[in-house]
């Protein structure tokens, strides 16, 4: 396994339910820890009977603040590209953030998955580039394609509105670490009232 | 104030102890838990990727099946090719699953094909050894379904090969070609699933690495991102970079050992002369697959003795090249003069080079044509004298292409006599590169008036010696005799005198 590979792209929020008909933002987000980034190639596919791009010739897509260029093309129905490049990667240190929001529209009802494609040898497959000078792809596939988005599309009577939640599956060590926090909190709250104690009663 | 309270007074060593392991161990126990999560999750992810029950099949001469399942869902990818160290070729589902159907096809009749499978980030193989399938001979003819994997050689490693008769009917999910066009104005075939986001089986398109644009132009590149070429590719023209667009995915090289089989299916067949000075072999880098993807380039060695000589040697050519073509000398090495047998030898090695992953030499030798005597081709014309000590002979003759690479210059002799002895008058005994000469030469006697003189001239190679000259050209002339030079005598004239008068 290469050591290099350690940045991922990911949708935000992970989880959408919307009406047939409703606009439905994405944001597709990118991790490179530190790794500076100068660019990404980003495919998304999805069912396209159930979902759609508003303007398949000019999709769209609000771009982030991370990219200086950010635009996107729908190579075929169910299949959208995105790229993002710094021209001038010296003024900006692109690591983690939003790329770009991309707006589908809700078909009819059903449920999919917006997945990242990420296949290691394939041609047309998301990388990420790192500013270095190799310009070496540093995406790691198999986190990538973990991080889908599920979409849940009711008829326009069940569900008014989009309703979304955000991804907290892969966050368990900020858990754990937060309650060990909170035990060392109070232990040292224990031991400075013992103390205060000890030396009331000198 | 507590906190100053505390300060002021002396802790004691105890009270230390208590404050620090009151704050160490719950740091090491939230260190513990981290990293048994860690380790956990890392170990599951990998042997939940690994891959179970693998079966390798023909379907028929062309085409094979790969089979095999995955604990968690994953895409997985077959690399396989003609021989364990060449698996360059690839194949994978596109699709996450644990049932893994993967189809390979633009195979060769008759022929064993290694594989090894890649799911996750790691790469799976047979204990050490890759698994292999040989498809049957002839085109087309499909396996006997009662017996779907034939000719599976199932290794003796770890791994679970049990054959199991599973389905060969296509996956339900079929790519099909969908032409489109790209924004710079060429149409393109690109492969496309029919993608359906669920289901466990999947299939597989066959990829050939697609390049971008050999194309310097930025806008193109920008035009074609996302179809045929990359934003590591527009970068790279915008950087300046003098690379070639490469595919969207790199892939570390491992050094690996070239096996025996890709070594003689990519040795050298023929070495061959066009002169003593050019030299062509056939082009091994492009010969397969295979090749290209083993062998980058090519060591070539030529000298003046052979190889199983240990004389001194002159060097013509001691480098690596790209090309399947050599034009001596190479670098700032000596030409080879004219006679002079050349010794050369050629092989094609691995970008890391060494003979361990080369093949083998090839060798092959060519004398440089020399000039002799009797060789027509060679011959001066004619030497003539414009005066008896201004000589010019042949003066094409260099322009000849058929001694032109032999000759190297002139050897020109002029006597009174024509002989030639060490009893002549010698005028000139030089050599020259020019095709005309006057006289005398260096510090021999000038001719003088009505003197006869006769020049000759040969062409000479390098080595000058007489079987390595053209013959004789011979020529006469005399100098032409003074003639006095009238003086000038002043003529009396009848001038009047003056007569003095009375």
């Amino acid at each position: 396994m290469s050591q290099t590979q350690t940045a991922s792209l990911s949708f935000d929020p992970v989880n959408i339910t919307a009406s047939a008909g409703d606009i439905i933002p994405v944001d597709v987000m990118i991790y490179s820890g530190s790794d500076p980034v100068i660019s990404t190639d980003i495919y998304i596919s999805y069912d396209p009977s159930v979902l759609s791009i508003a303007s398949p010739q000019n999709p769209e897509i609000k771009k982030g603040e991370l990219f200086q260029s950010v635009d996107a093309k729908v190579l075929q129905p169910g299949n959208l590209y995105i790229y993002a490049i710094n021209p001038s990667p010296d003024l900006k240190q692109v690591t983690n953030g939003k790329i770009a929001t991309i707006y589908f529209q809700a078909q009819t009802s059903g449920q999919i998955d917006l997945r990242i494609q990420c296949v290691p040898f394939m041609t047309q497959t998301s990388q990420i580039i790192r500013n270095d000078e190799d310009l070496t792809n540093i995406i790691n596939c198999t986190s990538t394609r973990a991080h889908t988005s599920s979409i849940a599309i009711h008829d326009q009577t069940e569900v008014l509105g989009v309703s979304v939640s955000n991804n907290i599956q892969s966050n368990w060590g900020y858990v754990v670490i937060s309650v060990l926090m909170l035990v060392l909190t109070a232990v040292l709250f224990m031991r400075y009232r013992n103390l205060m104690k000890k030396l009331k009663t000198k | 104030m507590p906190v100053a309270t505390i300060l002021k007074n002396k802790l004691s060593q105890r009270k230390i102890m208590l404050i620090a392991a009151s704050v160490g161990i719950p740091l090491l126990i939230a260190v513990i838990i981290m990293t048994f999560f860690l380790i956990q999750g890392t170990a599951t992810e990998a042997s939940e990727e690994a891959p179970l029950n693998v079966s390798g099949a023909p379907i028929d001469g062309q085409n094979a099946q790969v089979t095999f399942q995955t604990g968690k869902e994953t895409i997985a990818v077959v690399e396989y090719g003609l021989s364990p160290d060449a698996m360059t070729e690839v194949s994978f589902g596109d699709l996450e699953a644990t049932e893994h159907t993967i189809e390979i096809g633009g195979l060769q009749p008759n022929t064993t094909y290694y594989f090894r499978i890649r799911s996750g980030e790691n790469v799976y193989d047979d204990a050490g050894s890759p698994w292999t399938f040989t498809t049957p001979a002839g085109d087309g003819t499909e396996v006997n379904p009662d017996d779907p994997f034939p000719s599976l050689e199932v290794g003796s490693g770890s791994a679970d090969l049990s054959p199991t008769k599973t389905a060969t009917s296509s996956p339900s999910i079929v790519p099909t070609p969908t032409m489109m066009a790209s924004p710079s104005g060429s149409v393109t075939y690109y492969p496309t699933p029919e993608a359906t986001p669920s289901g466990t089986t999947t299939t597989t398109t066959t990829t050939t690495t697609s390049s971008c644009q050999s194309t310097t132009d930025c806008t193109s590149i920008l035009k074609s991102l996302g179809t045929q070429c990359t934003t590591q590719d527009y970068v790279k023209c915008l950087l300046g970079a003098n690379l070639s667009p490469t595919a969207a995915v790199s892939t570390s090289p491992t050094a690996t050992p070239v096996s025996t089989d890709t070594k003689n299916a990519c040795k050298l067949s023929y070495l061959q002369p066009n002169s003593c000075s050019s030299w062509i072999w056939n082009d091994v880098l492009t010969q397969s697959q295979t090749c290209e993807d083993t062998y980058t380039k090519y060591f070539v060695q030529c000298k003046s003795t052979s190889w199983s000589s240990s004389d001194p040697a002159t060097w013509y050519c001691n480098e690596t090249m790209t090309t399947n073509q050599l034009s001596l000398p190479c670098a700032t090495a000596p030409s080879p003069a004219a006679g002079q047998s050349v010794f050369c030898r050629v092989r094609a090695e691995t970008d890391d080079g060494g003979t361990e992953n080369a093949t083998d030499w090839i060798y092959s030798s060519s004398s440089c044509p020399r000039i002799t005597g009797d060789d027509p081709d060679c011959n001066i014309d004619y030497v003539q004298g414009n005066s008896c000590t201004s000589w010019i002979w042949d003066f094409d003759y260099q322009k000849d292409p058929r001694c032109k690479d032999k000759f190297d210059h002139y050897f020109l002799q002029c006597t009174d006599d024509g002989t030639f002895t060490s009893s002549s008058f010698w005028y000139c005994n030089t050599t020259t590169t020019d095709h005309y000469q006057d006289l005398p030469c260096y510090n021999a006697a000038t001719p003088g008036d009505g003197m006869p003189i006769t020049c000759r001239v040969r062409a000479e190679d390098g080595y000058g010696e007489t079987n390595h000259v053209s013959s004789w050209s011979t020529g006469a002339a005399v100098c032409p005799t003074s003639t006095p030079t009238p003086t000038y005598t002043p003529t009396p004239t009848n001038t009047p005198t003056n007569t003095p008068t009375p």
